[in-house]
């Protein structure tokens, strides 16, 4: 929330919402990441309901960003990619949900 | 739109996720029959010989060995991989304490029974003690891995375990029926479970070939 001169309080403007994340696909394997240490690729499309091409695209977008981080991992023979949110992507996320928290708070009734 | 997103329900929600699977029902119900087998060898025989006990302590390893290899052949590879962070790795370590305690109370038990410690109280007889501190330690244990694991059907399943201990001891020496039907009731809620499971989960192949 910006403060002006007279001490009144506007809405962040639409240009300060991070539309990486804005992006409804994004928004939820972001959320999703959140709440975990680190998740699979298998784990995201089925929290998601994302198909597997979908869920590699968005991931790359935010990986190119920096907002995650990718580990390759085996369990038994089995390969598995692990997906985590960096320090930044978790900040980016913290920082969204503010901005859009305080557009919705000082939303005309 | 984002006001909504509740985080704590999301992770809830995720780590629940991973207990939809029957497994850990079908794992709890199959555990309650050597219990059963072992009361009916009773029943068969005065005094069963080392063998059959071998046997039935062995018979509790076969719900273990298909528990940990149904997990990972089965259900790992159509769930996915998810490490969770560190409130529920604390609840884990803390659930780790309880089932130490509980080994260390049933050590406990066994030695008050060893040693006729057993206090007696308006001439009940000895065993209704042990029974009932023995239902009593399943009821909390239970309870606390409902609590710590967000798994609520445990509190249902330690008062089918205490109900089942009190029903083999007091039908020692015939085959106890409410464990059995117990153990059904957790076999064929966790079957169903796991059917859907895997009808909502078909196998990922895609691993393999990400880039």
């Amino acid at each position: 929330m910006v403060e002006q001169e007279n001490g009144a309080y506007t809405s962040p403007s639409p240009g300060e919402i991070d539309k990486l994340i804005h992006e409804p696909a994004r928004l939820m394997i972001v959320a999703n990441l959140s709440v975990v240490k680190s998740a699979d690729f298998t784990f995201l499309m089925n929290r998601t309901g994302l198909t597997w091409g979908n869920l590699s695209s968005h991931l790359s977008k935010l990986e190119n960003a920096g907002y995650v981080e990718m580990e390759k991992t085996f369990v038994g023979k089995r390969p598995y990619t692990l997906v985590r949110l960096t320090g930044n992507g978790r900040s980016a996320f913290q920082t969204y949900r503010e901005t859009m928290a305080q557009i919705f708070d000082n939303l005309p009734e | 739109m984002t006001t909504n997103i509740d985080l704590k329900e999301l992770e809830r929600k995720a780590f629940k996720s991973t207990f939809q699977d029957g497994i850990w029902d079908i794992y709890l119900g199959l555990m309650l029959l050597p219990m059963v087998f072992w009361s009916a060898m009773v029943a068969s025989k005065d005094d069963p010989s080392t063998w059959a006990v071998v046997f039935t302590f062995g018979l509790l390893g076969v719900p273990y060995l298909l528990f940990h290899t149904s997990k990972k052949y089965l259900i790992l590879p159509r769930l996915g991989l998810v490490q969770f962070g560190a409130e529920r790795q604390r609840k884990r370590k803390k659930l780790g304490l309880v089932m130490a305690l509980s080994v260390l109370g049933t050590a406990v038990i066994v030695l008050i029974t060893a040693r006729s410690l057993i206090p007696t109280f308006n001439n009940l007889p000895e065993w209704a003690f042990i029974v009932g501190l023995m239902g009593v330690k399943l009821v909390i244990v239970f309870s606390l891995i409902a609590y710590f694991l967000d798994y609520p059907r445990a509190y249902l399943y330690g008062w089918f375990y205490a109900l089942s201990i009190v029903n083999l001891f007091t039908q020692m020496g015939s085959v106890p029926l409410l464990p059995v039907l117990f153990a059904g009731l957790m076999i064929i809620f966790g079957a169903t479970l796991l059917i859907q499971f895997l009808r909502n989960h078909p196998l990922q192949s895609h691993e393999v070939s990400h880039g």
